[in-house]
């Protein structure tokens, strides 16, 4: 019986996801909202969690009456703007597709049956997020005296609410705290994720290259090994990873509703972990650097993210919560920095190593690096700098927070390497087949027309 | 055209009250019949846990890891510094 509730909150998840597309102008008629579909899930799981994570700060808890509240007015402002627009067609799907929907749904299917009964057992699991999520589901919001508590402090009081909320949703729709069905919790993530992925990229990239690609993410070891630890790491990836590649679409096709997807997810991701602060950071300089004409709008997306992050920082710093593991601060103290610089080569060194171990990511970063460099030598710069720009980036300001960090950097390190480099990883994953489009296309370009160059969109 | 209902001639005008306005006023108003319902006071136990340092690990001592496990298993209940309820733990 908890299944079956946890399955129909998350129908209303995707109901409310439906209905929130035409609003981020992702579907302005009928059939574009069919087209793009595979986006409800996601921006679903972002609103609910967004939206149940602020209520959380005033005192008022989101469960049943929310959801399905959110999905009715949702769905009522979606009827509203596409009224009397283009009915969708349903056309008959290539069999490439339907190959690939079997292919990643029997996945899927398999990885249920591991997280339908996976114990609660790792320290982070149930010491930050489930403990969070109990909380707010017990208590019905973020209690100061748990969510500021000098008692819970070891809980990185610091990080902001979404998986929580979302943790807490899936109780209160369970009527139970249920330490194992959770985790299911967290595989619809990875369906939402690919599914979104796949809406964004279908029109940009050949369907093998597609399916291929989303194939690949399901099956990396990693993505089911941390999927399954109930961390906020993959989660935050896989968030991240969908915007990265509606960043990316947004580059080549400068369509408004493709940065609007990116900024909402950037917005889940602030709002997942301390470290989306980073990540969103170094995505927005590498957009920047690639699409500075455009600034106008990459300040707009920007100044959403930081609004939708305002409320839970207010909240951080009325009740003075501080970072455990590590200050930004400690940049500038030299008398710290002076006898650990040396940590930065060796964190680099070796979070390079794990995003390029295949029994973890498979061949997800030794393939975006190739299509980097042959996007670059077809003669096309956005995207190839957009993705070496944010991740490099990334992988520099991770390696920072090794040196910068007062714990013992081996212990640190070695605790925490394997999951920190999933964002980067699934991040560099999801421009894959936008990269193999853009390089084929030119490449192709190049044989019809040798002395054509210039990338498609203005910068 | 006598008896046929004629059109408004008076150019359109935005409606007086918004649709999203309506439909932001049923969210919140749902939202605080929700609260409502679904208030429920959670009678918050006190305790404190008195346990102690044990051995360091890479992180913390494995005293701080009791506290933490027993602020998780005794949710709803607060862990608290002092309280008439003690959790007493010793490691063998």
């Amino acid at each position: 019986m908890r299944a079956e509730a946890l399955i129909g909150a998350n129908l209303l998840i995707l109901l409310a996801g439906l209905g929130v597309l035409p609003l981020l102008r992702v579907a302005h008629s009928w059939r574009e909202l069919a087209y793009r579909s595979g986006l409800a899930y996601l921006c679903g799981i972002l609103l609910a969690g967004i939206l149940s994570a602020h209520l959380a700060l005033v005192h008022v808890g989101f469960g049943w009456a929310g959801l399905a509240a959110l999905a009715v007015v949702s769905l009522a402002a979606c009827f509203w703007l596409l009224r009397g627009s283009e009915q969708p067609g349903w056309p008959r799907p290539g069999w490439i597709h339907v190959a690939g929907v079997i292919a990643v749904a029997a996945v899927i299917a398999d990885y249920v049956r591991a997280f339908r009964v996976a114990p609660l057992n790792r320290y982070d699991a149930w010491a930050i997020w489930a403990l969070k999520g109990h909380a707010l589901y017990a208590f019905g919001w973020a209690d100061p005296t748990v969510f500021a508590g000098a008692a819970y402090r070891f809980a990185n009081l610091d990080y902001p609410l979404l998986l929580p909320s979302l943790e807490a949703i899936a109780f209160r729709s369970m009527g139970a705290f249920d330490t194992r069905l959770i985790h299911v919790q967290f595989l619809f993530f990875l369906v939402a994720a690919l599914a979104a992925l796949f809406a964004l990229l279908r029109d940009r990239a050949p369907a093998v290259v597609l399916w291929l690609s989303l194939f690949s993410i399901a099956v990396a070891p990693a993505v089911f090994d941390q999927l399954l630890t109930a961390y906020a790491d993959l989660p935050l990836a896989l968030v991240f990873c969908v915007g990265v590649a509606a960043s990316g679409r947004w580059l080549l096709a400068n369509e408004r509703w493709a940065l609007a997807v990116a900024t909402f997810c950037f917005a889940g991701a602030l709002l997942m972990k301390n470290e989306g602060s980073l990540f969103v950071l170094a995505v927005f300089v590498g957009l920047l650097v690639v699409a500075h004409r455009r600034w106008r709008a990459l300040a707009v997306a920007a100044a959403v993210d930081l609004v939708l992050l305002l409320p839970w920082r207010i909240y951080v710093h009325v009740h003075q919560l501080r970072d455990i593991n590590y200050s930004f601060g400690d940049s500038f103290d030299y008398g710290h920095l002076h006898g650990r610089l040396g940590v930065g080569r060796i964190a680099f060194r070796t979070l390079g190593g794990q995003m390029l171990d295949p029994q973890q990511w498979g061949f997800l970063v030794p393939l975006f690096a190739v299509l980097v460099l042959a996007a670059f030598v077809a003669g096309s710069r956005a995207l190839p700098i957009f993705g070496l720009v944010w991740a490099g980036l990334a992988w520099l300001g991770l390696s920072w927070i090794y040196v910068i960090s007062r714990f013992e950097y081996s212990s640190y390190l070695d605790s925490t390497k394997e999951r920190v480099v999933a964002t980067i990883v699934l991040g560099s994953a999801a421009l894959v087949p936008l990269l193999a489009a853009e390089t084929w296309a030119r490449l192709s370009a190049r044989e019809r027309a040798p002395l054509r160059t210039g990338d498609g969109a203005a910068p | 055209m006598e008896g046929r209902v004629q059109g408004d001639p008076r150019p359109t005008q935005r409606p007086p009250v918004r649709l999203t306005v309506v439909v932001a006023a049923v969210f919140l108003a749902a939202l605080a019949v929700s609260a409502l319902f679904s208030a429920y006071h959670v009678r918050k136990e006190r305790y404190a846990v008195d346990v102690p340092p044990g051995a360091k690990g890479p992180f913390i001592t494995r005293g701080a890891v009791v506290r933490a496990y027993a602020a998780f298993y005794f949710l709803p209940a607060i862990q608290v510094t002092r309280a008439d309820r003690v959790f007493h733990y010793r490691f063998r």
